[in-house]
């Protein structure tokens, strides 16, 4: 019997191991597995702070800045953009104007698509500093987020023969990320400095507005081909105008739902129901 | 689980050409110098370091003096490079078909890539060391057509150093297939990684060695020479095996190169040897953020995290830039 169970604990125990080894494996392959514990006991849950100061761009700022070889080359590279486009061979021409060979383009692996986003970033930036400049206090929310936008179309000014070829390049699936990330941190910020603090369910409502807005004025100056884009500023303004009119109809809507919900619930807990509006 | 792995393990071991058997042949073709059995090409190398092949000190007497690794051997620095020499001398013919037929015509999309990430341009010169039969070669001259206007080469030119005779032979007549017979475009040298003494100083905008750092005696050396000949603002880029990090797919490699790959040299090539050298030498390869390490150490600048995963890490594109 003792023998019995010696070889059935050899045989069991073996692969014990082995499988152990695997689990463990498969456990640090999968990072999610590691936050499934929760906070410790030693974590403050009273002191959560709702940071209505957040900007979008606060989680990604900390990202490895471009590094001075990257400015530069970068820089050079936007030069050339008008001519050869978002482009590997943009970026090599660059690299030539600063004196290094072509193939300096790798700094930037992503070839084209790292070049648009080291441009959406930049005018970002430009934006916002130019936006600082402003009497902002004194102005109204749509003429801030108005003239937010035009001063961020006008940086697209002069690549806007060559601003499709971007729009192209954004929209290729494996560059979508770097796009909706660039497109929303600057929703974002326009909101920011129009004054926007908002912390609930208008804080998106608000940005995806504004992002079609941005999205679908900076595709009609594409093709605008008026004196300084001035049927783009008029798109523009007709835009703002029906989100106005959408927002209000939003707010209605929401309202009328919200009203509507509510009197089911209060009908359900007058039969006996607990409810989520049951106060008691 | 347990039982399986008994059943699939046993018969393996018993198939020639374990380490053992290995170190014996290999050391019996060191001494005597054997002529490789299918390859017709020419004898392997004679280098200035060790100029005589044919009578090395056996590995087990040489413990005194700088070692290095050969596979999983350990033998004395002098000798490495002329046992590579000898491995590629044996498989220079058939070097290609055993790409194709152990990679699964991978190597090609692999080569296919690392050109397109490099994207060189009709100024490009390029240096491609350890590039024998010209697989990074005529890829070069093929993408510099393609972005040029009008399909010409412009100034570009590319220069490939291998310290391999029968494996620059082979490149030479793919070259002449193929239409390059002179060398304002495409050129062969013989030479050494550790030493480009042929090549000025801060004359190259773009170096590679694809498939090659990991053969070399003094991997440091290397990188300096190529940190040496580029211009300021040059490329360095490094096409290496690498080592497989994903827990499913890094046993089924293993099991792939140790019993696979010796045992298809075998059947294509006639060569057990040489194959187990080649899937030897990638495991002794440091792995990727090691030689990323090595690259920062000769003084080049690494984006990122310098380096590209190929087909899950099997092989990996090491770059960096002397600026």
């Amino acid at each position: 019997m003792l023998a019995f169970r010696r070889i059935s604990t050899s045989i069991a125990g073996r692969p014990a191991p082995r499988l152990n080894a695997v689990a463990a494996a498969c456990v640090r392959a999968l990072p999610i597995a590691r936050y499934t514990q929760g906070p410790g006991p030693e974590a403050n849950r009273g002191n959560i702070d709702y940071n209505v100061h957040y900007r979008a761009d606060e989680s990604t700022r900390n990202r490895p800045a471009a590094s001075q070889s990257q400015t530069q080359l970068a820089e050079a590279a936007l030069k050339h953009v008008p001519t050869m486009g978002w482009t590997v061979q943009a970026l090599g021409a660059g690299a030539v104007d600063l004196g290094y060979p072509t193939v300096l383009h790798g700094l930037f692996p992503g070839g084209g698509a790292d070049l648009i986003d080291y441009f959406l970033q930049k005018s970002k930036n430009e934006m916002r500093a130019e936006m600082e400049q402003l009497d902002l206090a004194s102005m109204k929310i749509t003429q801030k987020i108005r003239t937010a936008c035009i001063m961020r179309l006008k940086l697209t000014a002069p690549y806007i023969a060559r601003w499709p070829d971007a729009l192209g390049i954004m929209a290729q699936p494996p560059n979508a990320p770097m796009s909706l990330r660039n497109l929303g941190e600057l929703v974002d910020e326009m909101w920011y400095l129009a004054g926007d603090r908002s912390a609930d369910l208008n804080w998106y409502s608000k940005r995806t507005l504004l992002a079609g807005v941005y999205t679908s004025t900076e595709l009609y100056m594409t093709q605008d081909k008026s004196p300084d884009f001035q049927e783009t500023w008029k798109f523009l303004d007709r835009r703002l105008q029906d989100v106005g009119t959408l927002g209000r109809t939003t707010a209605e809507v929401t309202n009328y739902l919200q009203f509507g919900i509510r009197s089911a619930f209060g009908v359900l807990s007058s039969l006996g129901h607990k409810t989520p509006f049951d106060r008691r | 689980m347990w039982t399986a792995s008994r059943a699939l393990a046993f018969p393996l071991r018993r198939l020639p050409g374990t380490t053992a058997a290995r170190q014996f042949h290999a050391s019996v073709c060191v001494r005597h110098a054997a002529p490789p059995l299918t390859s017709p090409g020419p004898p392997p190398p004679v280098h200035e370091a060790n100029p005589d092949p044919a009578l090395p000190p056996p590995p087990s007497d040489s413990t005194a003096g700088p070692t290095t690794h050969f596979g999983f051997r350990t033998i004395p620095e002098h000798e490495k490079e002329t046992l590579v020499g000898k491995v590629f001398g044996n498989v220079a013919q058939s070097y290609d078909l055993m790409n194709d037929v152990m990679s699964g015509g991978v190597h090609r999309l692999w080569k296919d890539h690392y050109m397109r990430t490099l994207a060189p341009s009709s100024t490009t010169q390029h240096l491609d060391v350890a590039g024998g039969t010209g697989d990074i070669a005529f890829r070069f001259l093929d993408h510099v057509r393609g972005v040029t206007p009008g399909g010409g080469l412009g100034t570009a030119k590319v220069t490939v150093v291998d310290i391999n005779p029968a494996m620059l032979e082979v490149g030479k007549r793919r070259a002449l297939d193929l239409g390059y017979r002179d060398s304002t475009h495409l050129e062969f040298l013989e030479g050494n990684a550790e030493n480009l003494h042929q090549i000025p100083d801060a004359s190259v905008d773009l170096y590679t060695i694809a498939f090659g750092i990991r053969n070399c005696t003094h991997v440091d050396r290397v990188l300096a020479e190529a940190y040496r000949v580029l211009k300021p603002g040059g490329r360095l880029s490094v096409l290496e095996f690498s080592s497989v990090n994903n827990p499913l797919l890094g046993p089924l490699y293993e099991f792939y190169s140790f019993r696979i790959i010796p045992a298809m040299g075998d059947l294509v090539a006639g060569d057990r040897e040489s194959y187990a050298y080649l899937v030897e030498s990638i495991r002794k390869f440091p792995a990727q953020p090691v030689f990323r390490d090595m690259i920062k150490t000769a003084g080049f600048k690494v984006q990122g995290q310098g380096w590209e995963d190929l087909t899950f890490g099997v092989a990996a594109i090491h770059t960096g830039f002397k600026i």
